[in-house]
């Protein structure tokens, strides 16, 4: 419990509020940064009657979980790469955007993530890591 | 999330996904996208550069700012409380399988969403879309949640 109201004090209850946050903000950047709005005037992104635009659409999905990170590629360029069921399930959600017509898509699992689930990643998180430093010792010994 | 951000979200439909059998509640965030947002500026009688005064304002968090930051709310605006409990509505009987009575409400919904010059409800369109081929009849063995197939 303790841990509970340190976490939710840190901010963490309001760590996927932010991320939506984030996501909001890059949807009113796309239809207000002017740099971005040039598209607008350049006759290829006209519709076939030529009096309208097409408009620039981004989906997004949000979903919450674990994952593991690994650096994929060469040393000329490496590349991170998250890889678990819950990236998948993100990725689905984007997709479906397009289905709903919709921008963002959250799961039941991000609308729903507090301090309490934070903590209980991070409870995994440390449990991994201990074992992995366990068998450090273990094979150094 | 907060309770605050919680509430400004809306949820869509219960779906299945693939490779999964467990029920998936989705959600969205009302986002009218066909206006004109105001251009960034930083605030009165500051001589902050703007780029200082974002991430200040991005420090300041707090889950009143769902309620007070311009953009979000202008985002939001064509979610009308009104608009919302016919949609919330015409999704319980959506998911209690009383389909004729759903057809109604997200017809509805689908009206007042057009009615602020944004097209029809993309949500409330794709449900009708799904009840309609399906003959207005849910399944059998219908629990409120169906397979999310993406083209």
């Amino acid at each position: 419990m303790f841990f509970l109201l340190w976490y939710s004090l840190l901010g963490l209850d309001t760590i996927s509020d932010k991320a939506l946050i984030g996501f909001l903000k890059t949807i009113v950047e796309v239809n207000r940064d002017p740099q971005v709005l040039q598209y607008r005037k350049d006759k290829r992104f006209l519709t076939s009657d030529g009096t309208n635009f097409v408009p620039l659409r981004m989906g997004f999905g949000l979903h919450a979980g674990w994952a593991i990170e690994g650096a994929v590629g060469s040393l000329c360029k490496v590349d991170a790469t998250y890889l678990s069921p819950h990236v998948n399930m993100a990725a689905r959600m984007e997709a479906a955007c397009r289905q709903f017509g919709v921008s963002i898509l959250m799961t039941e699992k991000f609308h729903e993530v507090r301090a309490s689930h934070v903590w209980k990643c991070l409870d995994y998180c440390i449990t991994v890591i201990l074992c992995f430093s366990y068998l450090t010792t273990a094979h150094v010994s | 999330m907060s309770p605050e951000a919680q509430d400004v979200c809306r949820k869509l439909d219960v779906v299945n996904v693939k490779g999964s059998a467990v029920p998936m509640p989705i959600y969205t965030y009302d986002c009218h996208q066909t206006q004109n947002f105001p251009v960034l500026r930083t605030p009165k009688g500051s001589n902050m550069p703007l780029i200082k005064a974002l991430e200040q304002k991005a420090k300041e968090f707090t889950t009143q700012t769902w309620t007070t930051d311009e953009d979000l709310v202008q985002l939001r605006h064509l979610a009308t409380r009104e608009f919302r409990i016919i949609f919330e509505k015409g999704l319980d009987k959506y998911s209690s399988g009383e389909w004729k009575e759903a057809k109604r409400f997200f017809e509805q919904a689908s009206r007042m969403m057009s009615e602020g010059d944004n097209g029809n409800d993309g949500p409330s369109e794709t449900l009708l879309q799904y009840m309609m081929n399906r003959n207005w009849k849910p399944p059998r063995d219908w629990i409120g949640c169906r397979p999310l197939t993406t083209k």
